[in-house]
């Protein structure tokens, strides 16, 4: 099931060269991170006989969100300048 | 009140789904977006289902509790994979209306599945609350298909 994570995320990093403006590829990488990350993680898991409730997962998966937080914050921050000007 | 350590990236994790859910469905000029849509409803999902794992454990130790919000986690977070999985058969299956159709169907059954095999397991290891070297851990049955 989590494979959908992987696939969302590898189309939304081809189309990160469309996005028109600095605002939309910092919430692009956000998605893709936060996707790519944990799809990859929790695929991966069982294959390799990793508990996925362990104190390693649940700090990169942590790790996931503060990047894709501080990610949708700059894109916030982008387009608050844009429209400024 | 005790929060186990491994639940902590569902704490961290709410702020931001609420945020991708809120502004996708109620403020984003392209709600109307199938794109947006899905992606929203698909954080949407898996926010409710990090506030099934979180919620009931800052109130509860009884393992016959624990393991109905896990088992009620697990369906959210199945139904939001869901909603992901047609997000990737709109972006990559966008120009073929029978193949989009038949991944729909198998990522349903898919899903239906996992939700049943989740009880199972849940039932036969109920969740449990942990202390190991005075830190708390929830121990709970992990399922994917």
């Amino acid at each position: 099931m989590f494979g959908a994570l992987i696939v969302v995320g590898l189309s939304f990093l081809l189309q990160i060269k469309q996005a028109t403006t600095v605002s939309q590829k910092y919430r692009i990488a956000a998605i893709v991170l936060a996707f790519l990350v944990n799809g990859v993680l929790f695929s991966v898991a069982p294959l390799i006989k990793l508990n996925t409730s362990s104190l390693p997962v649940v700090i990169i998966v942590s790790g996931s969100f503060i990047a894709m937080t501080a990610l949708m914050i700059l894109s916030q921050v982008t387009r608050a300048k844009i429209s400024a000007q | 009140m005790t929060i186990p350590v491994n639940l902590i990236h569902f704490y961290i994790g709410i702020p931001i789904l609420s945020y991708l859910t809120l502004y996708g469905l109620v403020f984003s000029k392209n709600k109307h977006n199938t794109v947006t849509r899905y992606l929203s409803l698909g954080s949407g999902v898996f926010l409710l289902a990090a506030l099934a794992y979180c919620i009931p454990v800052l109130f509860t130790q009884d393992a016959r509790n624990l393991t109905y919000s896990t088992i009620l986690g697990d369906a959210l977070q199945f139904i939001s994979l869901n909603y992901i999985w047609l997000l990737g058969g709109h972006l990559l299956l966008s120009q073929s209306k029978p193949a989009q159709k038949t991944l729909q169907i198998c990522v349903f059954i898919i899903t239906v599945l996992s939700i049943y095999v989740s009880i199972i397991q849940n039932l036969a290891e109920p969740t449990v609350l942990k202390v190991v070297d005075s830190t708390t851990l929830i121990v709970y049955a992990y399922t994917d298909l």
